[in-house]
């Protein structure tokens, strides 16, 4: 039977379109999708920003002020200090997970879009 | 999509949520919240230092859920179908939250059995049949309340036996 298929696997070199025009539409349309995401795109660096120094701040500020508030506070019972201090840090590090996963998902949502739109202008070159 | 205005607000209220019972934690931590201070200071009872614990992890859990109702209603310009939308999308996340929370643990081995396994599947339900969404909503902010005060009852029991002793 031979390779009945394989002429519509993948698009020949003879029918790629390298024009120039072609090329440098395509790099239009690009720049332009960018330019129109630039928001959303600032907004996402912003959120990754504010959760790094958020979990930054927590280890190295926060953490330590609490083990210094339960040395004034005068907790006694080395158990007890330390089983608190590991849910805590669990718990925190619990939550900092979901709120990477929701920026995560909002990623996801933005490229799908970010390529359907580039697709989309691309089939029109 | 994303782009749609609904979906960024569900996004950015849902960190929001996030970062607000972060910040409750730390100054709970900080300012010797009652339920912290007696588990640190319950010292001669292991048992009683882990109930106040767990009953201060299990209402922190709770909490996300009612910062969410307090961010919607900052918000009177949304519509019924917005807000539907916007709790069943963080009803998703806080049921990750849970799950991740009970795997492994203080909260692994609840002194009230379930407790969590049933929040869980009461927002599993909140999803799956979001056009009861509201029913299943207030089940489950009952669910939280009974849950918080299961354990109050648990302290208060644990502490009359230490005294006891």
């Amino acid at each position: 039977m031979g390779d009945l298929f394989g002429s519509y696997r993948s698009v020949g070199a003879e029918k790629r379109n390298r024009s120039f025009e072609s090329v440098s539409a395509y790099e239009e349309h690009y720049m332009k999708l960018l330019k129109k995401y630039l928001n959303e795109i600032n907004e996402i660096e912003e959120m990754m920003r504010n959760l790094r120094k958020e979990r930054q701040d927590f280890y190295m500020k926060q953490l330590p002020a609490i083990k210094k508030a339960m040395v004034e506070d005068d907790v006694l019972s080395a158990d007890c200090k330390a089983q608190w201090l590991t849910e805590l840090q669990n718990n925190m590090e619990r939550s900092f997970q979901i709120s990477e996963s929701l920026i995560q998902h909002y990623i996801t949502k933005n490229l799908e879009e970010f390529k359907q739109a580039l697709k989309d202008e691309v089939n029109k070159v | 999509m994303f782009r749609e205005e609904n979906y960024r607000f569900c996004v950015n209220s849902a960190l929001q949520i996030m970062q607000e019972q972060r910040k409750k934690l730390f100054n709970d931590c900080i300012h010797s919240d009652p339920t912290i201070y007696n588990g640190l200071h319950s010292s001669e009872s292991p048992a009683l230092c882990r109930l106040y614990f767990q009953a201060y992890f299990v209402e922190w859990v709770g909490m996300h859920w009612e910062t969410m109702f307090e961010i919607l209603k900052r918000h009177s310009e949304y519509s019924a179908e917005q807000r539907r939308k916007m709790i069943l999308f963080f009803a998703e996340y806080l049921s990750e939250l849970i799950s991740e929370c009970s795997q492994k643990g203080l909260l692994a081995n609840l002194a009230v059995p379930e407790l969590l396994k049933v929040q869980k599947k009461q927002l599993k339900e909140m999803i799956q049949f979001s056009g009861k969404w509201e029913h299943n909503s207030n089940k489950l902010r009952v669910q939280m309340k009974k849950g918080h005060e299961q354990y109050m009852k648990l302290i208060r029991e644990a502490e009359a036996e230490a005294e006891s002793e």
